[in-house]
């Protein structure tokens, strides 16, 4: 809550239209993958990815367990927007004291 | 044997074939593993509290006879899918595990051993396209493998699982997948929608993770010499039934 007791948004909504003209393209992008949910999933889909293969070729062994590849992927696309959801409740928490 | 091969087989199948009937694809995949799951641990060699265990014939065990290469051969998923249908009335499952062992099988022909498809009646099939190193352990097997035609091979199943990407939609997941097995509505108890799709696509990720991973390694982080010539790579120790 704000010093006039309005609720106040720990995050902005939306990004869209912030800036315009040069560079405004980035906060656009940035805000549609905040606000689509299947976009958000292709980025952690994608994140999972990378990061795997980058750490799957220094420790081979990741490649090789199944259950590793599957504990990944859960963790990125299931874990971390579970982390981050928690997070942000907390900072409105905080912010609301 | 083919390394991402078996992960991709089922998201291909379900797209190919999996229309008019029902079946598991759980089941598909578990049949399409199954083979080596319990088994390559013992080809490779394995450490287990300071004990170096690995089959004396490693090639013989994993593929021949006596050993435990009954499992792969296409009896071998008959009997397992008629057993598993006499225990559990579940022809989705029973289906799924004999056709996913099937693929896993008919796919393990390409290379120099070959799998006895039709155990005990006949000896090994090998089209020997690509080398079978399993006996040298991981490392060599998958230096081998991505060197020689097992890419093209492992490629080709990348390239026709991408190309399957309807299967890999949520709506697909849930109109289609779900309905033919009852393990997902368990599974959906404890886990959300989120996950459950995630661990639907889980092989297709692990198998493009691992090509990626195989390829950069064997080719950027060393430097194994590429030999996609017909039973190679030849400076890989390869073995024939």
């Amino acid at each position: 809550m704000g010093e006039l007791g309005i609720p106040v948004d720990v995050e902005p909504r939306t990004t869209v239209g912030v800036r315009r003209g040069r560079g405004s393209r980035r906060p656009r992008l940035v805000a549609r993958v905040l606000t689509s949910s299947r976009a958000r999933q292709a980025v952690l889909y994608g994140a999972a990815g990378v990061s795997y293969v980058v750490a799957g070729v220094f420790v081979t062994e990741l490649a090789l367990s199944w259950v590793v590849g599957f504990a990944w992927l859960l963790a990125w696309v299931w874990g971390v927007p579970a982390l981050g959801r928690r997070l942000r409740s907390s900072i409105r928490r905080e912010s609301g004291r | 044997l083919s390394w991402v091969a078996h992960d991709l087989e089922p998201y291909v199948f379900q797209r190919k074939l999996g229309r008019g009937v029902a079946i598991s694809f759980l089941a598909v995949l578990i049949g399409s593993w199954g083979p080596d799951a319990l088994t390559k641990w013992f080809v490779y060699g394995t450490n287990v509290v300071g004990l170096h265990l690995k089959a004396s014939d490693p090639v013989r065990f994993h593929r021949g006879w006596p050993g435990v290469g009954f499992t792969h051969s296409l009896t071998f998923g008959l009997v397992l899918g008629t057993v598993v249908y006499l225990l559990t009335r579940s022809k989705p499952w029973a289906t799924g595990l004999t056709l996913g062992t099937w693929m896993h099988v008919l796919s393990d022909t390409g290379d120099t051993v070959g799998s006895m498809l039709f155990f005990p009646w006949t000896q090994h099939v090998a089209l020997g396209a690509w080398a079978y190193v399993g006996q040298a352990g991981r490392i060599p097997d998958a230096a081998a493998y991505y060197s020689g035609l097992g890419f093209v091979w492992d490629g080709l199943w990348v390239v026709a699982a991408v190309a399957c990407w309807p299967v890999l939609r949520r709506s697909y997941f849930l109109e289609r997948i779900v309905p033919a097995d009852g393990f997902w509505t368990w599974c959906g108890r404890y886990v959300p929608e989120d996950a459950l799709v995630a661990l639907y696509r889980g092989a297709l990720f692990f198998g493009i993770c691992r090509f990626a991973i195989w390829m950069l390694w064997a080719h950027v982080l060393h430097d194994y010499p590429f030999d996609p010539t017909w039973g190679g790579p030849h400076w890989a120790p390869a073995v024939r039934p």
